[in-house]
Parts: C-alpha cells; structure tokens; sequence
C-alpha cells in the first residue's frame, strides 16, 4: 500500500514559488532603498529557470505508473533557491549607482501581484482538498 | 528570508530620506545667512549615503549577502563649494569692497534635491505597502 | 504542466479508500497498515505545524506562509484521517450486520 501522498508537486511548486517571491521582494526593496546610495549595484534573483529545470522530466527516466504520478524532474524541486544576478552600473559616469527606480517599481508590483496570486491558488487547492477530505461536506 | 527583513530595509530608506530631506529644509532655511557661529555665510550640508550590511545577514546565504542590503547616512558633509558673491555695499556684512559673501546654497539645486528625495520616499513607502499586503494575503491562505 | 483538476485529486484520495472495502476478504493487515500509515502522516503533519508555529513566535523563521499552509496540511490530514476511520466503522458495522 503506496505511503499516502496529498500534497502533490502541485503545491510544492506553489510553496516554493512563494519563497521564491518572498525572497525577490527583500531584493527589489533592497534596490528602492538604495536608489540614491553612490556606487550601489542592484540585484536580481532569478528563479523561473530553476523552477523549470526541477520540473522538467529527466530523459530516460522511469515513467510514470499511475496517470495521477508526476513526473520526476530533473532537479529537486526543494534545491530550488534561485540566483542572485549583480547589474552594474553601464552608463560609466556619476556615482556609479545602477538602479533605475521606474524598472524596480514595477517589478515590486508584479512581483507582488504574482505573489498575492500564488496564495489565492494555493488557497483553491486547499480548499478543494478539504472538501474532498470532509467526504463531500 | 522573510517579508520582516523586507520592511526594515525599506524604513531604513525612509530614515535615510528624512534626514536628507532634513538637510535640505536647513540649507533653504539658511539661504540668505551671512553670519554663522564659525564665521563667514552659511554653508550648503549634504547627505552621504551608504549601504548598510543588514544585521540579520548571518541568517542569509552567501549568495543574498550583497543583494540585501539597507541604506544609512554615512554622513552629513559640509559642501566647501565657494560661497556666492554679491556686490552690495549697503548690507551690514558688505566688505571694504562691497561685496558680500553669500551661502552656496543654490535654489534650484534644492528643490531638484527635494523632489528627488521626496520621490524616493515615497517609492520607498511603497515597497512597505506592498511587503504588508504581501504578508496579509499570506495568512489568509485556507480561510 | 501537470494536471491539476479536481478529478486526479479525487482518484488520489480515492486510492487510499479502496482497501476499505477490503477487509473482509484481504484480512485486517492491509488496511490497519494503511490507517497507521495515515495516522503517522497525520501526526508528522501537526507536529510540522506545531514546529512552524514555534518557530514563528520565536523569530527563528519568520516565514507565513510556509505557517499557514502546514496548518492547513495538518488539518486536511486530519480531516482525511477522520474520514477513512468513519469508513472502517461503517465497513465494520455492515459486515457485522450481515446475516449468516
């Protein structure tokens, strides 16, 4: 009898594209703070690519047995910790600071949009878990 | 790694922001001041800002160090720019000359600075909006 | 992406329910293995959540939704682990009800 699995990589996707975003705001905070700060080089984090390379199947793996089973990626979804990309400066004069404050804001607003989002969905699928495991109450 | 960090990041910008709104308040103030206690006018103070390595940096890994930082006042300079001269024999402070030794304050130059500084404040405010919202639509998941 | 509609959600709770209809032939080894299983799941999920909670209140993580989404496992689990025990006893009490 196979060990009971709820929580599929659905959600662990989920959880782990709510960390990721969490951790992105820290940076693009970082960024607004430091928009005036001589010689300060801004960040990115980037982690869509990860995301997709841990969900991605391996090739020559063992398929699937049951049609419910997701596919094992190539990566471990839980290694998933995103990269942290430095944007120097380019215009090479004034203070040498990178940040273009416009760029960040509206990163801050999609990223906290698409944060807010993963937590409705997350929401859904929980509750429509409970539903099923109250047997339809 | 958590939405906390993110807001005292940002309220360190909007520290940081005041006092360099501050500095500016003082130089307009001070705009017309010929006589200071160290003698001669009035000279224009800048703010100089830093990135601060956050203090809950031990908690993060190597590779977030850089990208999470928040900002300080690294210091308040005084600008030693000459000051303006005015040829006025009639003011109390005029010189053999009649001229007049004037603060550096340049008008313009501070609103511009004011703006700025009020616009990064407020970009600022919205970064801790938008952790708090953050935060709030978090704990409502599964209700 | 992967298919994530109500109905492969359904067939995989729906698994675990099936030996419950099993008893009566396959014997109570492998359903009782199963309900300790899902017992076991039950409680590593609220000890999980009591942990998360913990670590919230004492600053070692402040992470909230992590906290929110292992109450919610622990409280599916359990609702789950209440369900299947629901569906022994009516088993049970239907089997005894038969007439011999």
């Amino acid at each position: 009898m196979p060990k009971l699995e709820l929580f599929d990589q659905s959600i662990r996707l989920l959880e782990k594209t709510l960390d990721m975003r969490q951790r992105n705001q820290e940076v693009i905070a970082s960024n607004i703070a430091n928009a005036e700060t001589p010689g300060y080089t801004p960040s990115r984090l980037e982690f869509e690519e990860q995301l997709r390379q841990a969900l991605k199947p391996l090739p020559g793996a063992p398929a699937a047995t049951h049609p419910v089973h997701f596919p094992i990626g190539s990566g471990d979804l839980s290694g998933v910790r995103g990269k942290v990309i430095r944007e120097p400066d380019t215009l090479g004069f004034g203070d040498r600071n990178g940040v273009d404050l416009e760029r960040e804001m509206i990163a801050l607003a999609e990223n906290q949009l698409l944060y807010e989002t993963v937590t409705q969905v997350i929401s859904k699928k929980l509750g429509l878990l409970k539903y099923v495991a109250q047997n339809g109450q | 790694m958590d939405i906390f960090d993110s807001l005292k990041i940002s309220s360190s910008a909007l520290a940081a922001q005041q006092v360099r709104l501050n500095t500016i308040s003082s130089n307009l103030a001070n705009i017309e001041t010929t006589r200071t206690p160290d003698g001669g006018p009035y000279r224009k103070r800048e703010v100089v800002f830093r990135s601060t390595e956050s203090p809950f940096a031990k908690k993060l890994e190597q590779s977030l160090k850089g990208a999470v930082q928040g900002v300080e006042v690294a210091a308040i300079q005084v600008n030693n720019a000459p000051p303006r001269v005015i040829y006025d024999p009639s003011h109390p402070d005029a010189d053999e000359a009649g001229q007049v030794l004037l603060p550096n304050v340049n008008l313009l130059d501070e609103m511009v600075d004011m703006t700025s500084a009020t616009r990064a404040y407020e970009a600022n405010v919205t970064a801790i909006k938008a952790a708090k919202r953050m935060a709030l639509k978090a704990l409502e998941i599964g209700r | 992406m992967s298919d994530i509609t109500l109905l492969s959600h359904l067939s995989n709770l729906g698994t675990p329910l099936a030996p419950a209809a099993a008893p009566a032939q396959g014997g109570n080894g492998g359903f009782a293995k199963a309900l300790g299983e899902a017992l076991d799941s039950v409680n590593s999920a609220q000890v999980e959540a009591d942990l998360a909670v913990e670590q919230l209140q004492t600053g070692e993580s402040r992470n909230l939704h992590e906290v929110m989404i292992a109450m919610e496992k622990a409280d599916i689990s359990l609702k789950l682990a209440v369900q299947m025990r629901n569906k022994v006893l009516e088993a049970y009490q239907e089997i005894m009800r038969m007439q011999v």
